[in-house]
């Protein structure tokens, strides 16, 4: 138990680490510096998970039946690269980083704030180790995963039906959820962490909420910023769901990252490839559940008519990165899989 | 303290009280008989609680969102009264879409429930366009004492059986029964919506969902028991059990009928997960 725990603290540990200083760079350089570096570190923090398992998706789409090692080998070699290629970048970014941190909130919490963030994290995973898991819902997307990860296949099939176990899956939303089981499961070939990944997700991301809640209040002012992560953590529904085994903060952290940084940029003129990036990141949080994407088509459809005013270029440009980003699994599951909301 | 805070503090504080009481009432006093018992598990049992704790959950379920659901539509009004057209355009259809759509779990109306505290907590405590003193405090101590209500009166009953031993539970649990006693190795089970089965037990179990009588096979759904041919299908499918919860049966009364004419309960465990032995 010991073992899994630790292996589960580093597992997210290093996504939100590295997915903060990487993405968080990249949106950072991307946006032409105009987003606070305290949002794109978060934002990049909530996303390098999402672009893991929908790479790790199209890796079992195209390249199915191959041994976990392998999956797990381009997955690291996937990341060290994108490491690699912003190297240049972070160093500039974890400066601008610590200077904030250090003015914000004055350089005695510099080292607390992240010591206190492996906490949240760590009591999250212990809370969610000390309860049994039997949440309908979850369940399915635990099977699923692991139905994909015993066939090594991510297939689109009008059903999904194990003719082994008997087990039929009828869910329409995206695999991300499914696919962070089949992650685990690859894991535990080699280190075992039972399903402490897959459980601990919700109370992981609930923590992570707050505090992206928290970091955007705090543009605002202290007190509403204090304000915010008291009032949602103190929420009925947040506790009510905070200690069950869902998607539930995954998706939503990933929705209103998204949203807060459309937002934030919606003031400044940007280039293109800021909206690619930015859709992307949509894309990612539509890949993590079916009412993300139809609520992300309908905000992105908005935005398209009043930022752009239907201009061609940047709305095909959009539209191409919430694609890549996970909405072309809808138009798979549409057109050759179960047929999606159309069934 | 002048007369204005008081009578905007005073409007608001009965504003919400009186949406509470009706919810309470709503929510444990009045029921409605023609509803299902999924319905009634969902809380969204007859027209009234259809409405609001189904359609317009995300502005007016208080009981999950807390107080500030009601915020909404009056920072809709701010907003547009700002010109921020666009903002105001989501929330209208996002609220019209999870009311179509999930208007049937609390849980797509929470999706929404970061933003919408983030709009009206900027609203009416950062901008404090009612003008309230002590607006942080007053707001903070309206959350707690209603997270504190819910979370005594229905979460902690609900749940406290699991607080106490998770471990024991997993260990008496109908799945480690089935995996364990050797009556069950080889067996076919029907799994009447219980995934776990698949989690943790390693017989076929063919899935199959009682409230809407589909059995899920290779070709699609299918109907099973309102069918005429349910027994011979279930043979030629070579089931042996019938896997299911005691709270399920009661959602489809040819499931129901055909449990006390052709089974046998084998084993139940804590959770009210029931094993039917088939004899036909």
């Amino acid at each position: 138990m010991t073992e899994a725990l630790i292996i589960t603290c580093l597992f997210y540990l290093l996504f939100f680490l590295t997915g903060g200083l990487v993405l968080g760079s990249l949106l950072h350089r991307y946006s032409g510096t105009q987003i606070p570096v305290l949002s794109c570190f978060i934002a990049g923090a909530i996303f390098l998970l999402p672009v893991n398992l929908l790479f790790l998706h199209y890796l079992l789409w195209v390249l199915p039946h191959h041994p976990p090692r392998l999956y797990i080998g381009v997955l690291i070699i996937f990341n060290a690269f994108l490491y690699l290629a912003t190297l240049k970048k972070i160093k500039h970014f974890f400066l601008l980083l610590h200077t904030e941190i250090r003015l914000r909130f004055g350089s005695s919490l510099v080292m607390l704030i992240p010591i206190g963030f492996m906490l949240m994290v760590y009591v999250a995973i212990l809370l969610s180790a000390s309860k049994p898991f039997v949440e309908h819902d979850a369940m399915e997307y635990a099977v699923f995963g692991n139905s994909i990860a015993q066939k090594a296949e991510v297939v689109y099939a009008k059903h999904h039906y194990d003719k082994e176990t008997g087990f039929y899956y009828y869910g329409l939303h995206g695999y991300a959820f499914p696919l962070l089981r089949t992650l685990e499961c690859f894991i535990n070939g080699w280190i075992t962490t039972g399903d402490l990944i897959f459980r601990s997700l919700n109370a992981v991301c609930g923590f992570l909420l707050i505090l992206l809640a928290g970091i955007t209040g705090l543009y605002f002012s202290g007190r509403f910023a204090i304000w915010l992560m008291f009032c949602l953590l103190m929420s009925y529904v947040f506790i009510f769901s905070f200690f069950q085994v869902s998607v539930d903060h995954f998706r939503m952290m990933q929705l209103f990252a998204f949203v807060l940084l459309w937002y934030q940029s919606r003031k400044f003129k940007h280039s293109h490839s800021w909206y690619l990036l930015l859709c992307f990141l949509a894309g990612l949080a539509a890949f993590s559940h079916a009412l993300n994407m139809l609520l992300l088509s309908v905000f992105l459809g908005i935005e398209f008519y009043f930022l752009f005013r239907l201009h061609i270029k940047p709305v095909v440009i959009s539209i191409l990165g919430f694609g890549l980003g996970g909405a072309l699994h809808y138009l798979l599951e549409t057109l050759i899989g179960t047929g999606w909301i159309f069934q | 303290m002048d007369f204005s805070i008081n009578r905007h503090t005073i409007f608001c504080l009965l504003l919400y009280v009186s949406a509470i009481a009706l919810m309470v009432y709503f929510s444990f006093f009045f029921e409605w008989h023609f509803s299902t018992p999924d319905e009634l598990r969902r809380e969204i049992n007859g027209p009234f609680r259809k409405w609001i704790n189904g359609y317009l959950s995300l502005l007016t379920n208080t009981k999950y969102s807390g107080p500030f659901c009601l915020l909404i539509i009056p920072s809709w009004l701010y907003l547009f009264k700002k010109m921020r057209y666009e903002a105001c355009l989501f929330f209208v259809l996002a609220v019209l879409l999870i009311g179509a759509k999930g208007y049937i779990n609390y849980r797509y109306a929470y999706t929404l429930f970061p933003l919408m505290l983030f709009v009206s907590g900027y609203v009416f405590v950062e901008k404090n366009i009612m003008n309230l003193k002590r607006r942080y405090l007053i707001s903070m101590a309206l959350v707690f004492l209603h997270t504190l209500f819910f979370t005594a009166f229905e979460l902690f009953p609900r749940y406290a059986h699991r607080l106490q031993s998770p471990v024991t539970e997993a260990v008496q649990d109908v799945f480690s029964h089935i995996s364990t006693h050797k009556d069950f190795q080889g067996r076919v089970f029907l799994v009447n919506n219980l995934p776990e089965f698949y989690y943790h037990c390693k017989n076929k179990g063919y899935y199959y969902w009682c409230k809407e009588d589909e059995l899920y096979t290779a070709e699609g759904k299918k109907e099973l028991f309102n069918s005429r041919q349910s027994i011979s299908l279930l043979k030629q499918m070579k089931v042996d059990y019938i896997l299911s919860d005691t709270i399920f049966s009661r959602d489809n009364l040819r499931f129901a009928k055909f449990i006390d004419t052709h089974a046998t309960a084998v084993y139940l465990d804590a959770r009210g997960r029931v094993i039917y032995k088939l004899h036909f």
